[in-house]
């Protein structure tokens, strides 16, 4: 199997998780455990940049709805950005560009936190 | 490109171009097939209805134009306007016999509901979107502004035009179609591929809370609801096993497991809002019960609230979900059936361990004493019962035996006896009596067990020169002396209360004398308490009567191997559900020495 990378990096206020391999209900721990960890910390202001991610599961996408909730109730939340088109179809198959919001890349998500309207 | 075809055209037929009425109806032949070209090249449903009514309110300056689509039965709705309000995109008129022809609002006077809405609409000409025989919609425009009345020309040129605009509209809806099928094609892949994922991972998942959690990634990415609890049905009822999101605190749960019992019955997923049954979880943010099939029973429910963007669950994904809980029940059940085998297999190494414990404390050759034949037995029950005995040559040439029953079975018992055992033979060659021995097990018993473990105990010592004997008993079944003078039966019982009771307990010791021919038998109740089929108990009186009638004929090894076949025969394949003990002594007679 591909392996599954994420990488945390706290940019201010922001905490950007690098994904990168194959995120599929066998990995789903190893990210579920980073946000967590980031979300213990109070670290609500979360980017997940998927550049180097190759593929997600539903199960991965599990892994947003079950931190969602408690991020957003903390004035935080989670944005998504740099997903290739077929990481890009799983999510919008699924109805979450309805849920959370995408970016094409990291600035742009970076700034909507910095500069909310 | 498109303007080609009209040159050449022109060139080929100058002559004829002189009259400008032709080089009008030329112009419009050509917008015609600009349009039918633009239109057909397109299969963007917004960009075809845009320029269907955009090129011609420019041509002739018309300000205000709709576009009608036809919906199911005789409903029509506004795709699309210029020069309206926004308000009207999106509204649905019902247009019974709509028209096939192009008609004039102003020469129809009648007081139809839809032409009227036209009319309120300052609409004038109405032309149909017909599509091989189809009413595929309507197509409406206003007066032009510059007051003149559409002329029967213009009216040609635009009837044309909606017949082209309905074959471009057909070819869209048409890509609008293929792209949903392709769309839910793909959702349903989608689904599938969780499905197979889930069922692959749950096969290398054996604790019920990881497979819980994968469960719940699964509904959480694939139903975008976080939401939930899952309550499983255990041999003691019902309990809540895994809860996400803010509706489900775990005190509610507590209420949804009350009623788990009346969805038994369920046999696939329901929603709580269309069965009037289902109002009390309906009133718990519930909006679908889902049940976990095993063997044909329900052996579990999810529980789900509210999708996170509200929209209400589809019944494809009710399929999804069932086959979902099922798979998860499966893995639930394969994972309890394996801790079950591995706890099996745990218990019965954990016995053979104790089986071995117990076979190195008992002895396994008895003392060679002149005068005297000693011989003891002890069959282990399967779950090992925690029965001892021992018999001790001391240094001054007494002999020390002993029997107990340590309560309770298993490893806790043997370690138990493990301690008695390593404590008597401690204790044996200090230069304590009988009573003080047993004081100092009974407070070791006391220090190191709780209150319900205990031990039952005789000690017995034996002058083998003289006959003499001193012994304690300590709570155990009082052994049988039988006197060969006169075959009385006595029962040796002085001694104190069991080991471990109480601290600081004080013994008596009671004393004797074993006289040629006399028979001691020291027992556990596994003898006593023997049970056959008709949980009858072989009792205190079979075994005084066996003793009279066979010890005074059998050595001690042949008489307890007699008593042994005696239970067994007495128990009719009935389990032996405790250890059956023996240690016998017998005063040889002069003549036999």
């Amino acid at each position: 199997m591909s392996g599954f990378k994420v990488t945390r990096v706290d940019k201010g206020d922001v905490t950007v998780l690098y994904l990168s391999g194959f995120l599929d209900a066998h990995t789903v721990p190893d990210f579920e455990k980073a946000l967590q960890e980031a979300i213990n910390e109070k670290r609500y202001k979360i980017i997940v940049n998927f550049k180097d991610l190759d593929y997600i599961s539903s199960a991965g996408l599990g892994v947003f709805m079950g931190f969602i909730e408690e991020v957003r109730a903390n004035d935080g939340d989670i944005k998504l950005s740099n997903l290739s088109p077929r990481v890009f179809k799983v999510f919008d198959l699924l109805g979450f560009p309805a849920l959370f919001e995408i970016f094409d890349d990291e600035e742009q998500a970076m700034e909507k936190f910095l500069k909310p309207e | 490109m498109e303007y080609s075809y009209l040159s050449s055209f022109r060139e080929r037929h100058k002559q004829e171009l002189q009259s400008a009425e032709l080089d009008k109806r030329l112009l419009e032949l050509s917008a015609l097939f600009e349009l039918s070209q633009l239109l057909n090249a397109s299969l963007n449903l917004k960009s075809i209805l845009d320029n269907i009514l955009l090129i011609p309110m420019g041509r002739m300056m018309i300000s205000r134009g709709v576009t009608l689509l036809k919906r199911e039965d005789q409903h029509f709705e506004f795709a699309n306007g210029k020069g309206i309000g926004k308000e009207w995109l999106g509204k649905q008129i019902r247009i019974d016999e709509p028209p096939l022809e192009p008609i004039l609002i102003s020469d129809n006077e009648r007081d139809i509901p839809w032409i009227n809405v036209f009319r309120d609409l300052r609409i004038e000409l109405i032309l149909p979107l017909i599509f091989q025989n189809e009413h595929k919609g309507l197509i409406g425009f206003s007066k032009k502004l510059n007051g003149q009345p559409f002329s029967e020309n213009e009216i040609d040129f635009l009837f044309s035009l909606s017949n082209i605009a309905a074959q471009a509209i057909e070819n869209a809806q048409m890509f609008e179609q293929l792209n949903r099928l392709n769309r839910s094609l793909d959702q349903k892949i989608q689904e599938l591929n969780t499905l197979f994922e889930i069922g692959k991972e749950l096969n290398q998942i054996f604790d019920e809370q990881g497979i819980l959690k994968q469960l719940s990634f699964s509904l959480m990415g694939q139903m975008l609801v976080n939401q939930f609890c899952i309550a499983l049905k255990r041999d003691a009822g019902w309990e809540l096993v895994f809860s996400k999101g803010s509706l489900f605190p775990k005190e509610k749960c507590s209420q949804v497991i009350r009623y788990c019992d009346r969805l038994a019955a369920l046999t696939e997923p329901r929603f709580t809002d269309t069965d009037s049954e289902l109002t009390f979880f309906k009133d718990l943010n519930i909006r679908l019960i889902v049940p976990m099939d095993t063997k044909g029973q329900v052996g579990g429910i999810i529980f789900l609230g509210p999708r996170m963007d509200h929209k209400p669950y589809g019944q494809h994904q009710l399929e999804f979900l069932s086959t979902l809980a099922n798979i998860t029940m499966i893995a639930l059940e394969n994972s309890r059936l394996i801790k079950e085998t591995i706890e099996k297999e745990r218990l019965e190494e954990e016995l053979n361990i104790a089986h071995s414990i117990q076979d190195r404390l008992l002895p396994a050759s008895f003392p060679h004493v002149p005068g005297f034949d000693i011989h003891g037995l002890n069959i282990p029950s399967k779950q090992v019962g925690g029965d001892y005995f021992d018999v001790i040559p001391l240094q001054d040439g007494k002999i020390l035996m002993a029997i107990a029953d340590v309560s309770g079975k298993g490893m806790p018992a043997a370690l138990l006896m493990s301690n008695l055992q390593a404590g008597l033979h401690t204790l044996c060659e200090e230069n304590y009596n009988l009573a003080e021995i047993t004081f100092r097990l009974n407070n070791l018993v006391y220090k190191n067990t709780s209150l319900e473990r205990y031990i039952t105990f005789f000690l017995f010592k034996l002058d083998a020169h003289s006959g003499r004997f001193e012994y304690v008993n300590a709570g155990h079944n009082p052994p049988y002396l039988l006197h060969a003078s006169n075959g009385a039966l006595e029962e040796l019982f002085t001694g104190g209360i069991i080991l471990g009771f109480m601290k600081d307990a004080q013994y008596e010791i009671g004393n004797g004398q074993l006289e040629p021919g006399d028979f001691l038998l020291m027992f556990t109740d596994g003898v006593t308490e023997c049970m056959n089929t008709d949980d009858d108990e072989f009792g205190e009186q079979r075994l005084e009567a066996l003793i009279r009638r066979e010890a005074p004929k059998r050595t001690c090894q042949d008489f307890n191997r007699y008593l042994v076949q005696r239970l067994k025969d007495f128990a009719g394949g009935r389990d032996q559900s405790d250890d059956i003990t023996v240690l016998a002594v017998k005063r040889l007679r002069e003549s036999t020495r």
